[in-house]
C-alpha cells in the first residue's frame, strides 16, 4: 500500500514537471510579457528595463531552466501584478476555491444520487422523464449563463440571496448551486446508467429471489456495485468543478484562485500563472490518488497490497 | 424598407426636421441593423450630410447633446478658473467648496453609513507607491494624499503642499501644509515627501510610478517645510503627474517593509485602513483627526466585481451604492429605477485607428484623408454606442488642455469627397487600395462591432478592407511589434486614457517617434511637443499645441473617431459626488441622504 502511493506520488512529480513545461511555454509564445506587464502606455526603455530586470530576453529555455531551479527551492518568483510573493497568494485563496468547490460537490452528490438511482429503478416512469428534462437542460445552460440567470432571479427579483462576493453562507448558496447543478447533470446520467447494468446482473436477480426487500437489494447489492463509476466520474467532476469555478468565481466575485488565475493571465503575469497552475495540477493528481485508493475501500477485489 | 415608420423618418431626414443622430437612433430602436441603416443614409442623399451634421451638433435636439451633457455635470464641481494662475496652484480645490455646502445640511454630525463602491478588476495594491492604475488609485486616494490634488476642473490644487513654486524651469520648491497627521497621529514632514518621491524613483522597488518621476533628478528637503524637487530637463507637466503621487509616511513603511505596508497601507487621508479580504473587498472607515475635517459617509467598501451584470445587479439590489462601467444596455434599468441614478461624462479616453503612413495605401495623405471623410462617427456613436460617446477628429477630446476647438469637425462626414480623393490618388473601381484592419477582441467597448462598421463604410468609398480580430495581448504585439512596428497592419484600432489631461499625455505616447506603434512621424510635430513640454506659459503652452493640431490633423495619420463616455450606476441617496473625466472616484466630499 505505501509503496503503491510513494510510487503514485512520484509519477506525479512528472505530471507536474510537463505541466510546468505546457505552461511556461505556452504563455511564452503569446508575447512579450514586459510588454503585456506594463501595458500599452509603457515607453521602450520601461519595457526593456523590465525584460533585463526579470531576465526575458533570455532565451526561453535559459528562462525555463532558471524557472526549475527556483522552483526546486519552493520559490515561485514574485508577482508583478500584487508585487508579493506568488505562491503564498494562490495559498491565500485556496480556502475560497476550496470552499466552493466541496459545497458544489456536496449539491451535486445531493441531487446526483437519489436522482440517478431512482430513474433507473423507476426506468421510464414519470420520474426518469422528468429527471432527463433536469439532466439535459442543466447541461445546455453554460455555467457563466445559469450565473446571471441566477443573479437576475433570486438576488434582483426576489433580493433573497446577495448577487456577489464571499462571506456569510447566503453568499455561498447561489454560486454552490449552480456550479454543482451542472455537474449534477452528468452525474445523474452516470449513475442511472452504471444501475441499470447492476439492476439486470444476476447477483440482484438472486438476491430478489432470496427475498430480500428491495430497499435491502437496491442499496446493499446494486448501489455497492454501482459505486466504482460513480466515484471516478465525482473525482473528475472535482477536478472539472475546479475547472468551472474559473468561471463560476468570475461571475460571483468570488475571491478564489480561479479569478486570480484569469487576472494572471490576462496579464501575463508568469510567476502567478505558473503558481495557480502549479495549485491546480497538484490538486487534480491528489484528487486522483484518492479515488483511486479509495476503490479498495468499495470494492475489496481491486485492493492493493 | 416599405415600413412605413422608417419611410416617415426618411422622409423627415431629407426635409430635415430630424438630425442624422435623431435619425440613426430611431432607426435603431425599430431594431434595424447597422448596414441597414447605413444603406437607408445613403439612400437620404449624401449631398446634406455636412449640414446635418454640423446641425445636430448646434444642440438642435430636444436633449442636450452628449458634450454638454458631460460639461454640466462638470461645472458643478470645478469652476473655470484663471488660466494665468494655473502654474502656481494656490487656490482651494474645488472639493472644499462642495464640502461646505453639504456642511450647511450636514451640520457637526458624525460620519454615518456606509457606502460599496464596486469597480470591475480587482485591486492588485494598497500601497501607494506602487501602481499607477486609476483603479488602485481610488482605493488609495482615500488614505494617502498627494501635494497636489487634481481638482474636477482637471487642473492642479494645492493639497499636501500649501503651495508650490516653480524656482526655475527644472526646480520646482513644494510648501509642506502643517497640522497634517498620518493615522496613527504622527504629523507629516517633509522626510515623508522626500521617502515617497525616492521611493518611487528607484528602480528596485519596481514601483509604476517611475513613470512620472523619471525626470527626477533630485529630491531634498531645504528646510522644515520646504521641498525642492529638480528635473533632469524643463517639463510643466511634472506638477499633474504629482496629482497621481500619493505621500507615504517614512517611518511606518520602513518599519514594516514594502509587503507590510501593501497589507497594513497608512496615509494621511480622510479615510483608515481598516481590513483587506484580498479578491473580495478593501475596507475603510472615516478618519475624525482629517485636516479638512472628518468626511460625511462613515465606511467606504471597495469591491472588483468583473462581471458587468453581476456588478450592475448589485447596485440594483442596494449590494453596492457605486458601480462603474455600466454597459450601454444595462442603462435603462439603472435610469428607470427609482432607486439608483446614472452618471453620465466624457471620458479622457479616446478611440481612434492608426493609419500605417510608412507604406503604400497610406504613405499617400489624399487616402488617410479619404478614410476620415469616409466615415460617419455619428452612425457609430448613436447605432452602436448607444450616444454614449462624442465624436472627435482631433487625438483628445475638449476635456484635455490642447483640444483645439476651431478644429472641431474637421472630418465630417463626406463620403463624396472621400470617393473624389480616392480618384485623385488614382485608385479606382478596379484598383482599389487594399487595407487591413487589425483590432483587439473584448479590450474596447463593443471594440468588434465598431471596427466591423467602419470596415464597411471604408468598402462603400472604394477600400478593400481585410478584418483581422486577435486576442488583446496578440494584438498589442501586432500593433506595438516587437521592435518594428508590425507592417502587416494598415489600420490599428486603438484607444488612449490620458492620466494627466494634458496633451502631452497622448502626444509624447501616441504620436511623438520617441514612443511606442508609430506608424507617422513629423520632426515639426516632435518638435512642438518638446518645446510645448517646457514652455511656462500656459497661454503659449496652448498656441503651440494648437499649431500641433493644425499640422497633424490635415496630414490624417490617425482615423479620428470619437472619446468615449463612462458611466456610473449609483444609490439615489448617494449625494455631493460626481463622475470625473479622468475615471476618479472621490468621496470625500460625497454623502448618503434619505
Amino acid at each position: 500500500m505505501q509503496r503503491y502511493i510513494i510510487q503514485r506520488l512520484f509519477h506525479g512529480i512528472f505530471v507536474l514537471f510537463g505541466v510546468s513545461l505546457v505552461t511556461f511555454f505556452l504563455i511564452q509564445l503569446t508575447g512579450d510579457p514586459a510588454a503585456a506587464m506594463l501595458g500599452p502606455d509603457a515607453t521602450p526603455d520601461e519595457i526593456q528595463e523590465l525584460r533585463e530586470r526579470r531576465g526575458y530576453d533570455d532565451p526561453i529555455v535559459v528562462q525555463y531552466v532558471r524557472y526549475l531551479s527556483s522552483i526546486a527551492r519552493a520559490d515561485f518568483g514574485t508577482s508583478h501584478l500584487y508585487n508579493q510573493e506568488a505562491f503564498s497568494l494562490v495559498v491565500e485563496r485556496v480556502p475560497a476555491t476550496f470552499e466552493l468547490t466541496i459545497a458544489a460537490l456536496v449539491v451535486t452528490l445531493l441531487f446526483s444520487v437519489p436522482l440517478g438511482i431512482w430513474s433507473a429503478v423507476k426506468r421510464d416512469s414519470m420520474i426518469d422523464r422528468l429527471s432527463a428534462i433536469f439532466v439535459f437542460g442543466n447541461q445546455a445552460m453554460p455555467v457563466f449563463w445559469a450565473g446571471i440567470l441566477g443573479i437576475m432571479i433570486f438576488s434582483i427579483k426576489f433580493g433573497w440571496l446577495p448577487a456577489s462576493g464571499r462571506g456569510s453562507l447566503k453568499h455561498l448558496l447561489m454560486p454552490a448551486i449552480v456550479l454543482g447543478l451542472h455537474s449534477a447533470a452528468y452525474q445523474t446520467r452516470l449513475l442511472r446508467s452504471a444501475m441499470l447494468d447492476v439492476l439486470n446482473a444476476d447477483f440482484v436477480r438472486t438476491a430478489r429471489a432470496k427475498g430480500l426487500r428491495e430497499f435491502v437489494v437496491i442499496n446493499s447489492h446494486a448501489l455497492r456495485n454501482a459505486l466504482i463509476p460513480l466515484v471516478t466520474a465525482t473525482g473528475i467532476q472535482f477536478a472539472s468543478l475546479m475547472g468551472g469555478a474559473v468561471i463560476t468565481e468570475t461571475v460571483f466575485a468570488w475571491p478564489g484562485v480561479g479569478r486570480l488565475a484569469v487576472q494572471a493571465i490576462n496579464n501575463r503575469d508568469i510567476p502567478l500563472v505558473m503558481a495557480a497552475t502549479f495549485f491546480f495540477a497538484l490538486t487534480i493528481l491528489v484528487v486522483n490518488l484518492l479515488v483511486d485508493l479509495s476503490y479498495g475501500l468499495i470494492d475489496p477485489r481491486v485492493r492493493v497490497d | 424598407m416599405t415600413d412605413p415608420a422608417v419611410q416617415g423618418l426618411m422622409a423627415a431626414l431629407t426635409r430635415g426636421e430630424i438630425s442624422r443622430r435623431e435619425f440613426i437612433r430611431r432607426l435603431t430602436a425599430l431594431g434595424l441593423s447597422m448596414p441597414v441603416i447605413a444603406a437607408l443614409l445613403q439612400a437620404c442623399g449624401g449631398d446634406d450630410d455636412d449640414d446635418d451634421g454640423g446641425s445636430s451638433d448646434g444642440g438642435g435636439d430636444d436633449e442636450p447633446t452628449a458634450t454638454e451633457a458631460a460639461e454640466a455635470t462638470e461645472s458643478d464641481g470645478g469652476a473655470d478658473e484663471d488660466e494665468a494662475e494655473e502654474d502656481e496652484p494656490t487656490e482651494a480645490a474645488p472639493e472644499e467648496d462642495e464640502g461646505d455646502e453639504s456642511d450647511d445640511d450636514g451640520g457637526a454630525s458624525a460620519p454615518s453609513g456606509e457606502l460599496v463602491v464596486a469597480q470591475g478588476p480587482e485591486i492588485t495594491s494598497l500601497d501607494g507607491s506602487m501602481s499607477t492604475g486609476m483603479l488602485t488609485f481610488n482605493v488609495v486616494v482615500h488614505m494617502m494624499e498627494p501635494l497636489l490634488f487634481r481638482g474636477d476642473d482637471m487642473k492642479p490644487y494645492p493639497h499636501l503642499a500649501e503651495s508650490m513654486e516653480q524656482v526655475d524651469a527644472t526646480t520646482f520648491n513644494f510648501t509642506i501644509r502643517e497640522g497634517v497627521t498620518f493615522h496613527n497621529g504622527d504629523p507629516l514632514t517633509v522626510d515623508d515627501v522626500v521617502f515617497t518621491i525616492q521611493r518611487i524613483s528607484d528602480p528596485n522597488t519596481e514601483s509604476e510610478l517611475l513613470r512620472y518621476a523619471r525626470t527626477v533628478t533630485s529630491v531634498e528637503a531645504l528646510d522644515e517645510r520646504t521641498v525642492q524637487i529638480k528635473l533632469s530637463e524643463p517639463d510643466v507637466t511634472f506638477p499633474l503627474r504629482l496629482t497621481l503621487v500619493p505621500i507615504v509616511p517614512k517611518a511606518v513603511v520602513e518599519e514594516l517593509g514594502d509587503e507590510g505596508f501593501d497589507a497594513n497601507p497608512m496615509g494621511t487621508g480622510p479615510y483608515r485602513f481598516v481590513e483587506w479580504r484580498r479578491g473580495d473587498r478593501v475596507i475603510m472607515e472615516a478618519y475624525e483627526d482629517y485636516w479638512q475635517g472628518p468626511p460625511k459617509i462613515e465606511t467606504l467598501v471597495f469591491r472588483g466585481i468583473p462581471e458587468d451584470s453581476t456588478r450592475i445587479a448589485e447596485v440594483q439590489t442596494g449590494g453596492a451604492g457605486l458601480v462603474t462601467n455600466v454597459p450601454t444596455q444595462l442603462v435603462p434599468e439603472i435610469e428607470s429605477n427609482p432607486d439608483t441614478q446614472l452618471y453620465q461624462v466624457n471620458s479622457l479616453r479616446t478611440i481612434f485607428c492608426v493609419l500605417n503612413t510608412l507604406k503604400a495605401p497610406f504613405d499617400d495623405v489624399r487616402v488617410r484623408q479619404a478614410a476620415n471623410y469616409a466615415v460617419d462617427k455619428d452612425l457609430i456613436v448613436e447605432g452602436i454606442l448607444d450616444g454614449y460617446a462624442t465624436p472627435t477628429s482631433q487625438p483628445f477630446g475638449p476635456e484635455v488642455f490642447g483640444y483645439n476647438p476651431d478644429l472641431e469637425n474637421y472630418y465630417a462626414y463626406d463620403p463624396d469627397r472621400a470617393r473624389e480623393l480616392l480618384a485623385e490618388a488614382g485608385y479606382d473601381e478596379n484598383n482599389r487600395p487594399e487595407v487591413n484592419i487589425f483590432s483587439a477582441v473584448g479590450r474596447i467597448l463593443k471594440d468588434e462591432e465598431v471596427v466591423q462598421n467602419i470596415a464597411a463604410q471604408l468598402e462603400e468609398v472604394g477600400f478593400a478592407v481585410n478584418l483581422n480580430f486577435s486576442e488583446y495581448q496578440a494584438y498589442f504585439d501586432t500593433y506595438f511589434g516587437t521592435g518594428e512596428p508590425g507592417m502587416d497592419l494598415d489600420i490599428g484600432f486603438f484607444s488612449n486614457a490620458n492620466n494627466t489631461a494634458d496633451a502631452d499625455y497622448n502626444l509624447s505616447l501616441n504620436v511623438h517617434s520617441g514612443g511606442r506603434g508609430i506608424y507617422w512621424q513629423n520632426t515639426e510635430v516632435d518638435e512642438l511637443i518638446d518645446k510645448a513640454r517646457q514652455t511656462e506659459d500656459q497661454d503659449e503652452r496652448l498656441a503651440l499645441y494648437h499649431q500641433l493640431l493644425e499640422i497633424m490633423i490635415p496630414e490624417a495619420p490617425w482615423l479620428f473617431l470619437y472619446t468615449q463616455h463612462d458611466l456610473y450606476g449609483a444609490t439615489s441617496k448617494l449625494k455631493g459626488w460626481n463622475a470625473r473625466p479622468d475615471e476618479m472616484i472621490y468621496l470625500y466630499p460625497a454623502s448618503l441622504e434619505d
